[in-house]
């Protein structure tokens, strides 16, 4: 189907691959430099390679279930690998078919996959619960904590529905993000289907496949769109828009097994954009101190950061 | 004049670096990141600029790694920080908040071919890609797993990628400031 590829261009997928590895030795590095020197094509064919690569384009055709389907298994089914290390799983009793109940708790660290009765997938994020009850006439779900992604099985008749507190998000099958935030707000975002998403005591609004929303206390208010098929953090990034360090903290300690202490008094307000790798706590530090001019180091307890010292 | 004056060679060391191939490089890096041909050169010169800096305070381990993972930083954070700050778009480089029609299309475009072109390929090579690239799994570990050597391993990835890209080439379609 295809030519025989070009030598450049498998020697620039190679090192793509070699970089994007956590861990990379001292030679493996110098190599790099000189691979890039050697030859102007090469700075231009890994950038066109590592770009295709990073994408999220290239994460979702792969969490799609045409693309991905191995040996029958399902579009979570890599993520199922990666969540190899999981905190606790709490008691998980059925009494009667039908009637069952799921409590699902996880520590920071990777994401967790879970199954639900009706056959819905959730994908957990770190530190985050779900408690989940399912009934002839009714699937309820609460998220208790944290960050949730839902693709529920679609039933004609039974509804299935989400509480964070006194916020309610209602669905009939659909793929959806709710994110649990502080100061009792709930940021859901849909990804296919339609959610009908509101307050016990005030409104609610239908958000549809594309569509986000937030919900205070004061009510609900519109969230950017997006085109995406499945959330960010899925597929291992966290997507950033202008958030306050203190924020960006916050969500990347739910993915990172060591947690991140920011150190200088008043460095939580600063405000920053990016993507940042969830699996690679380390490289969002980077990403962090570089774009933010800070400074990051390991301690006995996680990850320090601190403003940059002035040294000259 | 310049024969007979001694050179105080103390007075500014020569750095070992020739940054203007730094910041080359950085350019055409970018090439297939942004159609914006000024914008690249700015982050390139942004690069170098905190690079220098940089390397005075720590030991850089790859110049060239670390210049290109700077640029994307930077080329993310300028997109978002224009898509807030511009009222009217004068030109059609600068991303919008909201997607428009037609990059929501071309992203459909993208996913359908990425997609097809996994579907298409022997299933070893992509279990291998897709446990690499979206499970984030360690060469070694596919490898013991799929009873492969290490560099059998690496080799279905890059050919992957390639054939990826490729893909996408033929159809005339790139990921420039579709994905960030």
């Amino acid at each position: 189907m295809t030519a025989a590829p070009d030598p450049v261009d498998l020697e620039a997928a190679a090192w793509v691959e070699r970089m994007a590895r956590p861990v990379q030795d001292a030679r493996a590095l110098a190599l790099f430099d000189s691979w890039i020197g050697a030859d102007p094509r090469h700075a231009e064919r890994y950038g066109a390679l590592h770009s295709l690569y990073a994408s999220r384009g290239l994460a979702d055709a792969m969490a799609m279930p045409a693309a991905n389907d191995m040996h029958g298994s399902r579009w979570w089914r890599p993520i199922a690998l990666t969540s190899a290390i999981v905190a606790c799983i709490g008691a998980s009793l059925w009494l009667v078919p039908q009637f069952e109940h799921q409590h699902v708790t996880t520590t920071a660290g990777p994401v967790r996959p879970v199954t639900l009765a009706d056959g819905s997938r959730v994908v957990l994020a770190g530190n985050s619960e779900l408690d989940v009850r399912m009934t002839p006439w009714h699937r309820q779900a609460d998220l208790v904590r944290g960050q949730a992604f839902f693709d529920v099985a679609h039933e004609r008749s039974r509804s299935f529905e989400v509480a964070m507190g006194d916020t309610k998000a209602r669905v009939l099958g659909t793929a959806f993000d709710i994110i649990r935030g502080p100061g009792d707000s709930s940021t859901l975002h849909v990804y296919r289907g339609a959610v009908s998403f509101g307050r016990s005591k005030g409104v609610r609004r239908v958000i549809r496949a594309g569509e986000g929303a937030l919900s205070t206390p004061s009510g609900l208010t519109r969230q950017p769109p997006s085109a995406a098929t499945t959330p960010e953090w899925v597929a291992g990034w966290l997507e950033v828009d202008d958030a306050p360090l203190a924020e960006v903290v916050a969500q990347l300690n739910r993915f990172s097994l060591k947690p991140i202490r920011l150190s200088t008094p008043g460095i939580g307000t600063l405000r920053t954009s990016g993507r940042f790798d969830l699996r690679q706590p380390q490289r969002a530090l980077d990403a962090l101190a570089l774009g933010m001019g800070l400074e990051w180091r390991k301690d006995g307890n996680g990850y320090c950061l601190t403003a940059a010292k002035e040294r000259r | 004049m310049a024969s007979q004056s001694t050179i105080d060679v103390h007075e500014t060391p020569v750095d070992p670096i020739d940054w203007e191939a730094v910041h080359d490089a950085v350019v055409r890096y970018l090439r297939h990141r942004t159609s914006n041909r000024e914008a690249a050169g700015d982050v390139a010169q942004e690069v170098v600029v905190r690079l220098i800096d940089l390397r005075r305070r720590q030991q850089i381990g790859s110049i060239h790694a670390l210049a290109f993972r700077i640029a994307d930083n930077l080329l993310v954070d300028g997109a978002r920080r224009q898509s807030r700050t511009t009222a009217l778009p004068d030109n059609d480089d600068i991303a919008c908040p909201t997607p428009s029609v037609e990059r929501v299309v071309t992203s459909r475009q993208i996913m359908d071919i990425l997609s097809r072109t996994l579907r298409r390929m022997p299933p070893l090579r992509r279990e291998v890609i897709v446990r690499r690239r979206l499970n984030g799994e360690q060469c070694a570990t596919i490898a013991a797993e799929l009873s492969l050597s290490p560099a059998a391993v690496e080799k279905h990835i890059a050919r992957a990628l390639v054939d990826l890209r490729a893909a996408l080439d033929r159809n005339g379609l790139s990921l420039e400031d579709l994905s960030a």
